[in-house]
């Protein structure tokens, strides 16, 4: 969830919370000032009331707001204040809620029941009409600083957004230091400082570990040339034909070794995206030149080759790559075909696709493509990762297939 | 033929002086880039090998050196980085090839025939062993005076043959010559001997001599010893 969401949803929460508290608060402090209002009035009334009768004897009555009664001594009447439904004879009948208050008072030495009422109808209006506008002002008060408070999160995290996609397109392989907008937040433009910082250390150690494996891999070029240069001398002198043998093979191991060197060196290359690879190339006319490279290895097993083109398969990508490609998909085809068996090549305008006879195996569509995954002690397993990370970087799928056939079908990834 | 060889590794440089010295070429070398330099400022070379990671300089300023003084030598790169980028550049500036790590000796002397070719090929065009002689620049070849016709790939391997009499030639350096990388890959190398046997029914086919000889059935030697 977004830092701003979880910071509105709080909010409207809070609010809405804080907003309904507050209004039954409101309300019932309201209603009991005004009831404490209704009170006091009756309490006013009733000393008029006793100066009424102290002075003129006259008992005022006037139904229902004000009863005064004669009573005896004895007769005992409570005092009490509370709230009675009275049913208002002027109007149409119904009842109406008073404030009631009961009292005996002796005056000149006459004791008097005095019931005064007064309509709390008038009251209840008042309430509502102080409360509802209140609410309303309170309502639109949150609102309008919610959306004010919106506003400014959107600009505060503007410039956060704006870092956040350069972070995501930052990559090593640029060997560019991340520039990062400057948010006048201090918070943000600490983070913004560490991750500087940070990737500015990290580029540098990227930099140091790739420059270390690209010298190593170079280096042991030199001691693998001075044994091969070495053996081959070894080859010109009068030696057993057991020791003529064991130099071929410590040769055809060294070439094993030295291809493994330079394959994950390439590896590495291409992962690190260090070929250009601005021109289209049409991988169907590349197709017909490594044929004929590979005519002495299809002919030495009797392969039949059938190539379909049914359009133009194009690529973006470096000639050297697309070079190493086919050549990697067409030693795999020919080294795992059986004798005398097909190569079918389908070239079409979205699709290259490398079939070859040749007998089944257990590796699935991933697996196929791992490093150092083979079926024999003859190859070390990277002719098919390269092809896959050449693919990878450069927005193309790859798939196996297996039916009758072992297909690689290439494709270009759509909308890339 | 004067050859200078820029190697900071000095057992690949002996290695390499003895070979091309057996070779009938002399041999003079540098294991750095100061001596080089000096060796490059003094003397006039047919042929320089030069690395191009020295460890007191960068080999490719001894070639930015080289043209800027235009000298004639034929420049070859021996360089560990396989890496297209790495070739183009080093032409770019002037070489006149580009070997990488590890290479065969007698690849080795073939490029450099072909560099020695390229700079002096007046009169020295035709490459001839007894009664075979290969011209370099029509690309023919002739037994006892008589033309045989050959395929691009009988020529490539006569002359590698030829550059490289009297040396024990393994199928998979004959095979790495004629064809790129990844016929390394192949089970056997039968279409090797295809190939050759095209070239013995030829030669033979004017009265030549069968020079081929099988070594062990693993390689090859072509001599008239």
């Amino acid at each position: 969830m977004k830092f701003i969401s979880i910071i509105n949803r709080n909010y409207l929460i809070t609010i809405s919370v804080l907003l309904i508290i507050l209004s039954i608060a409101a309300f019932f402090t309201l209603k009991r000032t005004l009831t404490e209002e209704a009170k006091e009035e009756l309490l006013e009334n009733k000393k008029s009331i006793i100066n009424e009768i102290e002075s003129r004897n006259n008992l005022p009555n006037l139904y229902p707001t004000i009863e005064t009664v004669v009573i005896s001594k004895s007769e005992v009447v409570e005092k009490s204040i509370k709230k009675v439904m009275i049913k208002d004879v002027l109007d149409d009948g119904e009842e109406e809620p008073f404030l009631e208050y009961k009292s005996i008072e002796s005056i000149n030495g006459n004791y008097y029941a005095i019931t005064l009422r007064k309509s709390l109808i008038e009251y209840e209006e008042l309430l509502l009409a102080i409360t509802i506008p209140l609410l309303l002002l309170l309502l639109l008060t949150f609102i309008l600083s919610f959306l004010i408070t919106r506003r400014l999160n959107k600009k505060v995290w503007n410039d956060f957004e704006h870092n956040l996609a350069v972070l995501r397109q930052f990559s090593f392989r640029n060997s560019e230091e991340i520039k990062l907008k400057n948010t006048n937040i201090q918070e943000f433009d600490e983070i913004n400082k560490s991750i500087t910082d940070l990737t500015k250390k990290l580029l540098v150690d990227y930099q140091a570990l790739k420059k270390f494996s690209e010298n190593a891999s170079h280096e042991i070029q030199t001691p693998i040339s001075i044994i091969s240069v070495n053996l081959e001398e070894m080859l010109q002198h009068n030696i057993p034909e057991q020791t003529f043998q064991l130099i071929v093979n410590t040769q055809q191991t060294l070439k094993r070794l030295s291809d493994l060197n330079k394959n994950l060196l390439l590896l590495t290359k291409i992962e690190n995206r260090q070929f250009s690879s601005d021109e289209e190339i049409d991988i169907s006319s590349y197709i017909e030149s490594k044929i004929e490279e590979f005519t002495p290895l299809i002919k030495s097993k009797n392969l039949k080759v059938e190539v379909t083109n049914d359009g133009v398969f194009q690529v973006k990508m470096s000639s050297e790559l697309v070079d190493i490609l086919l050549n990697n998909l067409l030693s795999n085809a020919v080294k795992h075909n059986s004798i005398s068996g097909n190569i079918y090549i389908e070239i079409s305008k979205s699709e290259l696709k490398i079939c070859n006879s040749g007998a089944s195996n257990k590796l699935t569509n991933e697996a196929i493509f791992n490093r150092f995954t083979k079926e024999n002690s003859q190859s070390y397993g990277l002719g098919l990762a390269i092809v896959k990370q050449i693919c990878n970087t450069h927005n193309i799928a790859i798939q196996y297939r297996k039916s009758d056939f072992h297909c690689f079908v290439l494709s270009r990834c759509s909308g890339l | 033929m004067k050859i200078l060889i820029v190697e900071d590794e000095t057992d690949l440089l002996i290695t390499i002086s003895n070979y091309l010295t057996k070779e009938n070429y002399i041999c003079e070398l540098a294991e750095n880039f100061q001596k080089a330099f000096e060796k490059i400022s003094i003397y006039e070379y047919d042929i320089i090998l030069l690395d191009i990671t020295l460890p007191d300089g960068n080999g490719i300023d001894l070639l930015k050196y080289i043209k800027k003084k235009n000298l004639k030598a034929g420049i070859i790169i021996l360089s560990a980085k396989s890496s297209l980028d790495d070739k183009i550049t080093g032409l770019d500036l002037g070489a006149d090839d580009y070997i990488t790590k590890p290479f065969q000796l007698s690849e080795l002397n073939s490029r450099i025939n072909a560099v020695l070719r390229k700079h002096h090929f007046d009169g020295s065009n035709v490459v001839q062993f007894n009664e075979i002689k290969v011209d370099t620049v029509s690309k023919t070849i002739k037994v006892n005076d008589e033309e045989i016709i050959v395929t691009k790939k009988e020529y490539d391997m006569l002359l590698y043959f030829i550059l490289n009499k009297n040396r024990v030639l393994t199928k998979e350096a004959i095979a790495e010559h004629l064809w790129n990388d990844n016929i390394d890959q192949a089970d056997n190398f039968d279409f090797i001997y295809t190939h050759l046997n095209n070239i013995r029914r030829k030669i033979k086919s004017k009265g030549g001599t069968d020079y081929i000889k099988t070594i062990y059935g693993m390689g090859y030697k072509f001599s008239d010893r």
